[in-house]
């Protein structure tokens, strides 16, 4: 399983890893791809607050990913069971830490990128600090939700080719983005900091991690940046595209037969 | 028959047009580059010997966009404008390379990591054609115009145009049997790094004590300040 494969999303190289003797190394291998391309991503995240900051990100980041895994593992496993997909807890597994190590080679493959915006993003110590923050965060968690997004969605077609239900496949879809994407944004709020807000101190954790959540630090910079208006258009406008992308995605993998 | 009519079996291709290009050189591989792209992309990996030039191609002609700037004000911007064009797009390039790659394999492109370094190289070797086309109209603009936001205006204008039309052949190269909105997406990616890449090597055009910028700035507020500059730096610009 190569990272060019897992991009693919061929269902016809990844259905033989649910095979009972693969299904371990795949895990193995999938675990670390995440530390990697995970880790990278992370330290070039950290990096706008110094070196420290960086070395805490590249730790953090990767954990986050294995604890929004262990929070919505058991919700995503019963719901595969209880929507007729067929497909059991281990394979769920499998198929999320898949969507995880896409999410995390596609970050990677931007970490070139994020590194050089944080060697140029306006320092923590200077007069634009705060706007420089806000365009940081909000970017940052662009890049993500967007890594996030393409790989749960590269993968429909292989959870299609595990269950002949096209529904369930559609519903399980759904709710594996949803508890990933409403679980993983808070847990990464609860870790904080990532970019390091620029009047605190670079720490590992915040002393108080349940102040606040993720969706009230996003709102509050896309106000500052924004004002009220511009981040109304631009929140509609993103759930209009992800709406339009759903269907359109639904749409053709339902004119496709299955790749088995 | 009427005069107007024509026959359609007649052949209407000019009669001194090779049909079939076969890429031997470099001057036969510019000229597949532009007219059949995906028979210069075929024959990349027997004629090894053209990716140098064609990548020497890619970095001069930005080295010479970089000279046009540079003429804007003269004296240091005419080496150091060169060099920061040539050398910001090949530090965009290579940084936007894994990327590109993880995308392609995303759009379901044919291509493997080979194919994807050839049509990249394709990609950046026409960038590098168009703005050496563009150069000499951007030039007569430099040397007709004080305003520095014109000035501005007009080589961001050329970029764009440059890059948009390049993008085509791109996604042309990369794709499988339609556009896919995983290369756009990247295209999106590449041009902010390349304009990020200007800022965080300003000034390309005009003048200033320091050959690299001592202050970091996203290339939104570079340019909100450019259009509304403050009066010390009116003075320093020209």
């Amino acid at each position: 399983m190569t990272p060019a494969t897992l991009a693919r999303g061929q269902s016809l190289h990844l259905v033989p890893l649910f095979e009972p003797a693969e299904i371990k190394p795949a895990i193995l291998r999938s675990i670390l791809t995440i530390l990697l391309g995970a880790g990278c991503y992370g330290f070039t995240v950290g990096l706008w607050r110094g070196s420290e900051m960086a070395l805490y990100v590249a730790i953090k980041t990767p954990s986050l990913l294995f604890i929004t895994l262990l929070a919505t593992g058991l919700l995503n496993g019963v719901l595969g069971l209880l929507l007729g997909t067929g497909i059991g807890f281990r394979q769920s597994l499998l198929c999320q830490l898949l969507a995880f190590s896409l999410a995390s080679i596609v970050l990677a493959s931007l970490a070139p990128i994020t590194f050089f915006l944080a060697l140029e993003a306006p320092p923590a110590d200077s007069a634009q600090a705060a706007t420089s923050h806000s365009f940081y965060l909000l970017c940052h968690t662009a890049l993500i939700g967007l890594g996030g997004f393409l790989a749960v969605t590269r993968l429909f077609g292989l959870i299609k080719s595990l269950t002949p239900n096209l529904p369930a496949a559609r519903i399980t879809l759904l709710s594996w983005l949803a508890s990933n994407a409403l679980v993983g944004a808070q847990l990464s709020y609860l870790l904080r900091p990532f970019f390091g807000s620029p009047a605190l101190e670079v720490e590992f954790l915040r002393a108080d991690p349940f102040n606040g959540t993720f969706y009230e630090a996003v709102w509050n910079a896309l106000y500052r940046l924004f004002k009220l208006e511009g981040s109304l258009l631009i929140l509609s406008l993103t759930l209009l595209i992800l709406i339009l992308f759903l269907n359109s995605l639904f749409k053709k993998q339902a004119s496709k037969p299955n790749e088995l | 028959m009427n005069e107007t009519e024509l026959d359609l079996n007649e052949d209407l291709s000019p009669p001194n047009l090779p049909h079939e290009i076969e890429v031997t050189n470099f001057s036969s591989a510019i000229e597949s580059l532009l007219r059949n792209p995906l028979k210069l992309l075929h024959a990349l990996p027997e004629k090894r010997h053209l990716v140098f030039p064609l990548a020497l191609l890619a970095l001069l002609s930005a080295g010479i966009l970089g000279l046009v700037f540079g003429t804007y004000t003269g004296g240091t911007q005419l080496w150091a404008a060169p060099l920061k064009v040539g050398g910001g797009l090949l530090l965009a390039a290579l940084i936007c390379f894994p990327s590109l790659y993880i995308f392609s394999c995303l759009a379901n492109s044919p291509l493997r990591l080979g194919g994807i370094s050839a049509a990249y190289l394709c990609y950046l070797s026409l960038l590098g054609l168009l703005l050496i086309a563009f150069a000499p109209i951007l030039w007569i603009f430099t040397q007709s115009s004080n305003s520095l936001p014109f000035v501005g205006f007009l080589a961001l204008v050329v970029w764009l145009l440059s890059f948009f039309l390049a993008s085509s052949l791109l996604r042309k190269l990369t794709r499988r049997a339609h556009s896919s909105w995983q290369m756009h997406l990247w295209l999106l990616i590449f041009l902010t790094v390349t304009l990020q890449m200007s800022t965080a090597l300003r000034p390309l055009l005009g003048n200033s004590v320091h050959i690299l910028p001592q202050e970091k700035k996203f290339f939104v507020t570079h340019w909100m300040e450019n259009l509304n500059p403050a009066p010390a730096q009116l003075q320093t610009n020209r």
